[in-house]
């Protein structure tokens, strides 16, 4: 993966602990049994190497894109088949096999990405579910390609045999491949791809909202995955010798969702503890159980998941890190932004937001009943009204999350009616919510850096705010007091260097000091930054001292519209809010 | 059935894993024992598909050994069992076969009864040079692919013989219709039918599958009885799934003549308990016909004493598994010893190999004179099966062949 | 014609023990968001259970005698089970740890079943006579298991709309923290939803014993069949479980029947997958599904 910025990744230091121990764990069960002569021990973890793969892409795809897909051993058990069909029975050499392998495994991952589309969470998962229960099926039932019950031999000897301290070009590929894969994800997580799909992972809305398109990064997560699963099933053959539909069954497709559960999900070093527990203490351990073994293993399971309900290695994580104290909590210092004096070009004296005739109903409710609205470029513009006014729909829809029942939408002169919400925001349009989308399972500063992954330019805002890294990236955002988790919120579409910044509620929770200083970054991002700034809002006090223009929306139309003092004394306005506010 | 030295045996291994986790890359294998007793791998499918017809095995084999043991072992060395379970799952099957082979050190193999555990872990097998025993029906498994095996089983295409001759010769069936599971052994069986039948005067007038454990095969039964053949051909694997069938044959009020495999004979009891004798009618099976009698005064003594045996070893198991395949494994066991003792106790897998297949047809155990040869390495064809009344069962499961009274 | 007839008919006999299911997923899912991969395996017990307690040829007393001990038995069951699986749960489901702990109990259930019966299958004999159709007979099982699913729909929907517990379960349904924050004992209600799944479950298994495969391993597949009859009727919708019980059944007998027997398990996770795409929330189904 390319990095965002910068020369080098910086992989945080938990994760990089967790992949130094991962390696180590990859390397010694593969180099360990080869130098001690045991062939059966070699042969075990060159398969539990195999099965880390799949888990560690499992848990990439489960913890960081948030697919759940019990499927990935029909992936795995298709590039096995493609690799011995292709090798083994029409007779092509083995590197051909490895090449189809892997790429069918890659269709098959795009296969699964159309779904993802459609459904999400436990249903995505039966719908991959299904197609783990039907694929040996239909390799039985495919017997003229795929030799069906009798399977397929293919050993491919000059990468079996021996090169030294008793480890063969196979052991080397596995090894390879199985610490290369956990490389590769904790590589990721730190690019801006990997911050991406978690954020799209947990909240598709925001992402969108952020430029983030949501279906293609499910996309590209399948396929990744695929891609990855599909080289450990080509490498199946040369391991086993000998591919069977048997090997393929839907347990095993379970088997790596459950490795990434019990391991603990989301942790780099999940995924090999979960396969080395539920692969080797039963297979290994309790083999000579037999008929007991299938209950020693539903134990192990059901006692780890009472024990260590985020799993092995994520209950070790959340233990060390409710053991670590505190001696600080850390603060967002909005001074220091607002200390910026660097020149921006000022924009183009024309409408930034352009809406006409804009209905929007759900039912027979009407929330949008012909609104009509210009937000001029490099102003303040307040959109006040009581609750259920049509405000937070009006955003919405400029936002492009939803879509208008009819009317157009411009942004800057461009038409965005129809546009997808990561469209219209790559058109330089920010958006903040009511409750504040700020990412829990990421770091204060990978909040920030999510924003600015969008932009291609000069990173000001971070660069400004460096002295504050290393404090802002050892921590999470459950730390911060409410008010700051808002600004955190704004300086993050203020850093994707969106020129039109959509507030939803802003103030909401705040008090009256904070309010002022929020006020002070609106004024700010409009007089030095040269933003243009739609305010939601239910504190008028607020509105009515920042913005340049008001409009008033009652029940989805507009009451009024102009400058603050102008709509001060409107009296349509004043019996709007009576009783309701201090206007 | 747990047998002693597991305990040791998991902590050994535990003890390795420990190794290798702590990074110590320390060879902590003990040597083998002195006066070496003889090493058998049960590498059976004890669970998975395969379970049912592992488990009947385990039962044979276990009191094959334990009478070998008390009567001084084999060419004076005691016999020590391993157990490694396939899970129906070459991928596990492969790692047990390493297991036994290489770790183990196991002498002799006993097992699987699925081909493709068999199959996937055959090179391991060859290069140890191990001789084994199983019941497998692929006919992949030739003397050139896996030359030190030997398969109890009856494979496909003598079954598809037997069961066709029957109909053929005895019923003068001119139709038939396939009814079987889809697992693998009965695909093989179905493809063997077919090709046996496009060289006969029988036409196939349908084929339908059922799932494995189905209990309902009325939608599968009614579409065969639309082609109106003569007689139906079951081919099942496991009792219930033939008791099942059967049941649904005869709550429909379809009365066509059942031509049944192996299983129809040989899991007659749990056949019974599932449809009842009553729902038998017109049905045979294929059963060995060392299992068989005609004359219920004269039975068959070594499956007689076989059956005694069994039940003083285990009489719950023995209750509940089939006593048939059971037989075949505890000969299989004792196949072994003969072919060891005569080659003045060399176990390794040309010897013994060579020796079953010169002395196969003078083996005089429950199944009688065995037919290896060198083209095929499956102790039993076609002509040692005998279709039988399955109802007509005597305790253990013997039964009386067809047409007699 | 006549052919068609029955097969919908038996079809329909063995659906409604996938509606059962259905609706037992639906019970605990309603209250917890947890589906229950143990079920399958539960409704083996039930069956296993009447195997153990009817003699060999039982009367119609003796059926009826047994029937509250079975069904609450298996109440039991489920009830220290939903105990066991919510204690490792915060507050939701935020987590995937329930996968683990119901499918590792259904592993557990399994492995017994091999330990104490092998891989036979157990058979129950039905003391009601069978029906006569056209001709044939079809097992009075279908039709006693087709009666208890319109029994269990009609209850569950009395218990959810007029029973003071059944109404707090409901609004667990609606909103975990609301109901929190209004007082409710959040997580005794979730225990008895998982009770009143084993109800359901366990008259399911002792009505369906005489057609049902009792075995170590055939859990899987009713477990799969009465998920597709949740999902394809919608999650939490209990008219759905029982309508996409019987269309799961049918369809499925359908396929057996006039595409051979080997597509009747493709055929309705086939159902499952075009349902999911085209009506994602299922036929009678509520939520959306991505927020789930």
């Amino acid at each position: 993966m390319r990095a965002s910025r910068g020369p080098a990744v910086r992989i945080d230091r938990a994760t990089r602990v967790q992949l130094l121990l991962g390696i180590v764990c990859v390397v010694v069960s593969i180099v360990a049994p080869a130098a001690v002569g045991s062939a059966y021990w070699t042969h075990n973890f060159l398969v539990v190497n195999l099965f880390v793969t799949v888990a560690v892409l499992q848990n990439m795809l489960l913890a960081d894109a948030g697919q759940v897909s019990f499927g990935q051993g029909a992936v795995f058990g298709l590039s096995a088949f493609a690799a011995g069909i292709v090798s083994g029975l029409w007779g092509y050499s083995y590197g051909l096999g490895f090449l189809a392998g892997t790429g069918m495994a890659i269709v098959l991952g795009l296969l699964f990405a159309l779904p993802a589309l459609r459904v999400q969470g436990y249903y995505l998962g039966f719908v991959t579910l299904s197609a783990a229960v039907v694929f040996p099926e239909l390799i039985v039932a495919l017997n003229d390609l795929t030799n069906g019950i009798n399977g397929i031999t293919r050993a491919v000897p000059s990468l079996a045999a021996p090169i030294g301290l008793g480890l063969s070009w196979i052991a080397l590929m596995v090894m390879a491949l199985a610490a290369g894969t956990l490389t590769f994800h904790a590589i990721l997580r730190n690019t801006r791809l990997g911050r991406q799909m978690r954020v799209a992972a947990v909240s598709p809305e925001a992402a969108a909202t952020l430029g983030i398109n949501p279906g293609m990064l499910r996309f590209i997560a399948f396929t990744i995955a695929a891609a990855g699963t599909g080289l450990a099933g080509a490498l199946y053959v040369p391991v086993l010798g000998f591919v069977s539909p048997y090997a393929f069954r839907v347990d095993l497709s379970i088997f790596f969702f459950f490795s990434v559960i019990v391991g603990g999900s989301g942790q780099l070093l999940g995924p090999v503890i979960g396969v080395w527990i539920l692969y080797l203490v039963p297979n290994a351990l309790l083999a000579d159980l037999a008929t007991y073994r299938l209950l020693g293993y539903g134990l192990i399971a059901l006692l780890i998941m009472l024990a260590l309900p985020d799993g092995v290695i994520g209950s070790i994580e959340s233990f060390r890190r409710s053991r670590r104290m505190r001696t600080r909590i850390p603060a967002i210092a909005v001074d220091r932004v607002l200390s910026w004096t660097g020149a921006r070009p000022r924009p183009a004296a024309q409408a930034a937001i352009a809406v006409q005739g804009a209905r929007k109903t759900f039912g027979r409710l009407a929330a949008l009943d012909g609104v009509n609205l210009q937000v001029a470029a490099g102003q303040v513009h307040g959109l006040v009204g009581p609750n259920g006014s049509g405000k937070t729909t009006l955003l919405n829809a400029i936002s492009g999350l939803i879509p208008l029942s009819a009317g157009s939408i411009a942004i800057n002169g461009t038409d965005t009616t129809r546009a997808p919400a990561y469209r219209v925001a790559r058109l330089g349009v920010g958006r903040t919510f009511q409750t504040p989308r700020v990412f829990e399972d990421m770091s204060i500063w990978e909040n920030l850096e999510i924003g600015a992954d969008m932009r291609g330019g000069d990173d000001w805002l971070l660069r400004m705010l460096e002295p504050f890294r290393a404090d802002w990236a050892a921590n999470r955002p459950d730390l911060l007091a409410h008010a700051q988790r808002r600004v955190l919120e704004v300086l993050r579409t203020v850093a994707s260097d969106a020129d039109i910044l959509l507030l939803d509620e802003p103030a909401a929770g705040l008090s009256g000091e904070e309010r002022r200083d929020f006020a002070r970054l609106i004024r700010f991002l409009r007089d030095t930054l040269g933003k243009t700034i739609v305010v939601v809002e239910h504190d008028l006090a607020l509105v009515w001292c920042v913005a340049d223009r008001i409009t008033v929306l009652d029940a989805g139309a507009i009451v009024a519209e102009g400058a603050p003092r102008e709509i001060a004394a409107d009296p349509k306005v004043r019996a709007l809010f009576t009783g309701s506010a201090d206007a | 059935m747990v047998s002693r030295g597991n305990l040791t045996g998991m902590l050994r291994r535990a003890a390795f894993l420990a190794a290798v986790l702590a990074g110590i890359g320390v060879a902590a294998l003990p040597a083998r024992a002195q006066p070496a007793p003889i090493k058998i791998g049960e590498w059976l499918d004890i669970t998975g598909g395969g379970a049912t017809a592992a488990e009947s095995a385990r039962l044979g084999i276990d009191v094959a050994i334990q009478e070998i043991n008390a009567s001084g072992g084999i060419a004076g060395r005691k016999i020590v069992t391993v157990t490694a379970d396939t899970q129906t799952d070459p991928t596990v099957g492969v790692g047990e076969a390493k297991r036994l082979v290489l770790q183990e050190k196991v002498d002799l193999i006993i097992g699987p009864v699925i081909s493709q555990v068999l199959l996937a872990a055959l090179p391991v097998m060859n290069d140890a040079r191990i001789a084994q025993i199983g019941a497998t029906g692929s006919e992949l498994v030739t003397p050139q692919a896996a030359p030190y095996y030997f398969s109890l089983l009856i494979n496909a295409e003598s079954q598809a013989k037997a069961v066709l001759n029957q109909a053929e010769q005895v019923l003068r069936a001119k139709s038939g219709a396939l009814l079987s599971d889809s697992g693998a052994q009965s695909k093989s069986f179905v493809e063997a039918m077919k090709k046996e039948m496009a060289g006969r005067n029988i036409r196939l007038t349908g084929a339908q599958e059922y799932q494995y454990r189905a209990t309902d095969m009325t939608a599968q039964i009614l579409t065969l009885k639309r082609g109106n053949p003569d007689t139906l051909f079951l081919f099942a694997s496991s009792g219930e799934d033939a008791g099942n069938a059967l049941k649904s044959r005869d709550e429909l009020g379809w009365n066509p003549k059942v031509t049944g495999n192996y299983t129809i004979a040989t899991f007659a009891d749990a056949l019974i308990k599932v449809a009842g004798k009553e729902a038998l009618h017109d049905t045979t099976g294929l059963n060995y016909t060392a299992f068989t009698y005609c004359d219920p005064k004269q039975l068959p003594k070594p499956f007689t004493d076989f059956v005694a045996k069994a039940r003083a070893f285990d009489a719950a198991a023995s209750a509940r598994l089939s006593m048939l395949f059971a037989a075949t494994f505890y000969d299989g066991v004792h196949l072994l010893k003969e072919a060891i003792e005569a080659s003045g106790g060399k176990t390794d897998g040309p010897t013994v190999a060579a020796w079953i297949v010169a002395n196969g047809r003078n083996h005089t155990g429950i199944l009688g004179s065995l037919t290896p040869s060198d083209t095929s390495h499956f102790l039993v064809g076609a002509e040692a099966l005998s279709a039988v009344y399955p109802e007509r069962i005597l305790a253990g499961g013997l039964q009386q062949r067809y047409g007699c009274q | 014609m006549d052919d068609l007839l029955v097969i919908m008919v038996r079809g329909i006999g063995a659906g409604s023990v996938f509606a059962m299911l259905g609706m037992s997923f639906n019970v605990v899912f309603n209250a917890s968001g947890i589906l229950n991969f143990a079920q399958g395996n539960m409704l083996v017990l039930g069956g296993l259970f009447a195997f153990l307690l009817l003699p060999a040829q039982p009367d119609a007393l003796h059926w009826f005698m047994f029937l509250p001990l079975v069904v609450g038995l298996l109440g039991l069951l489920l009830a220290v089970q939903g105990f066991i699986t919510l204690l490792p749960l915060r507050s939701s489901v935020e987590q995937h740890s329930w996968l683990i702990t119901t499918l590792a109990v259904s592993v557990i259930i399994g492995a017994v079943l091999l330990i104490y019966q092998g891989t036979a299958q157990q058979t129950v004999r039905s003391p009601f006579p069978a029906i006569h159709l056209l001709g044939t007979r079809v097992p009075a099982a279908y039709a006693i298991c087709a009666g208890l699913a319109v029994l269990w729909y009609g209850a569950l929907r009395l218990f959810h709309t007029r029973v003071l517990i059944g109404l707090a379960i409901s609004a667990l349904s609606q909103d975990l923290d609301a109901a929190r924050a209004a007082g409710l004992r959040v997580r005794r209600l979730q225990v008895t939803a998982f009770a009143i799944s084993g109800l359901i479950v366990g008259s399911a298994g002792y009505a369906a014993a005489p057609v049902m495969a009792i075995a170590n391993d055939s859990g899987i597949s009713y477990v799969m069949n009465g998920f597709v009859a949740a999902v394809v009727g919608g999650l939490g919708s209990n008219l759905g479980a029982l309508l996409g019980g019987a269309l799961v059944g049918m369809l499925s007998f359908y396929a057996a029947y006039q595409y051979g027997g080997e597509f009747q398990n493709a055929v309705s996770l086939a159902l499952l997958v075009v349902v999911l795409m085209l009506r994602p929330q299922g036929l009678f189904g509520r939520q959306a599904a991505r927020r789930v």
